[in-house]
């Protein structure tokens, strides 16, 4: 069952809400970027290989 | 039995076999960590004493547990690629390290954040605390280490030492709740008890440490698989892969 009587209560949780919340939202953040970096890092990679063989190409 | 070995140890094999699981992984972190995150933070009955704050838990506790384990894979792959020199032990530990390193700082984080309406304080230094920081300056030293020398192999060799000296403190971390007299809790979940938790409390946590473990999997093989490539992206496998692909 839901804890909470409305979204503005969910969202102060008894005063607790900024401590929650904050835990949360850097929480998950945090692990966005740790996600996000392999991708990039990837992009880059990929990029690279295909330069190489441009080149090789037309050696 | 040496084939098989041999087998595991090959990144290109690894990268073929990774690919097929790594779309299942992800999927099932997703699923388990949005139900975890949904109950926790709205279904989950408040906690008698702590009220609402007590559902930072949800995050702290999968966190700290992979700070930890993140930690032995990381250092037991460091002593597989100094014992037998498999390339591939290496790129797990290098991809290990940033990833636990950032568990670490998202449990001492949310420990802190929890300690103000709890303790009525951000930090304190305290047994458990103080060796989950040094925990975390370990992580740092082994992803410092690791890039320090230009030689690949020696610097893998110098963050694997580290890795494996710093083992030492895995036990304490554990057993600093028991040990010392400290403000942190001792252990929620122990293997050989039934948890100090209420079921409706305890079931959005299981939810989430395996939600934790499954996302922690799926990202440790990706950063893998981007180091292998990174790595390997002269040789002719990888060539061919990206290749063949762009043809099709």
């Amino acid at each position: 069952m839901f804890q909470f009587e409305s979204f503005s209560d969910f969202l102060y949780m008894a005063g607790h809400g900024q401590y929650v919340w904050a835990s949360y939202f850097i929480s998950l953040s945090i692990m966005t970027l740790v996600l996000a970096e392999p991708f990039f890092r990837r992009k880059n990679i990929v990029k690279e290989i295909n330069k190489q063989r441009h080149y090789d190409s037309i050696k | 039995m040496w084939q098989w070995f041999h087998k595991l140890g090959s990144p290109r094999w690894f990268y073929q076999t990774s690919g097929k699981w790594l779309p299942w992984l992800s999927f099932l972190a997703l699923v388990f960590i949005s139900l975890g995150l949904v109950w926790g933070l709205g279904f989950a009955p408040q906690d008698a004493k702590q009220g609402n704050s007590f559902r930072i838990i949800y995050i702290h506790v999968p966190s700290s547990f992979l700070a930890l384990v993140g930690y032995y894979i990381m250092a037991i792959a460091g002593a597989i690629s100094i014992i037998w020199k498999i390339k591939l032990a290496d790129m797990v530990m290098v991809s290990a390290a940033p990833i636990g390193a950032s568990f670490t700082f998202i449990a001492l984080l949310t420990g802190a954040i929890w300690g103000k309406p709890t303790w009525g304080t951000y930090w304190i230094w305290d047994a458990r605390i103080t060796s989950m920081l040094i925990l975390l300056f370990l992580y740092f030293g082994v992803i410092v280490l690791q890039k320090a020398y230009s030689r690949q192999g020696l610097a893998s060799r110098a963050a694997a030492y580290l890795a494996l000296v710093g083992t030492v403190n895995i036990p304490i971390i554990y057993k600093s709740v028991d040990w010392w007299y400290t403000l942190h809790q001792p252990a929620t979940i122990k293997f050989t008890e039934a948890p100090s938790m209420h079921p409706d409390m305890f079931q959005p946590l299981l939810l989430m440490i395996v939600g934790f473990y499954l996302f922690y999997a799926a990202v440790l093989i990706f950063k893998i698989r981007v180091e292998i490539l990174h790595r390997e992206r002269r040789t002719s496998w990888v060539q061919d892969y990206f290749f063949s692909k762009k043809n099709k």
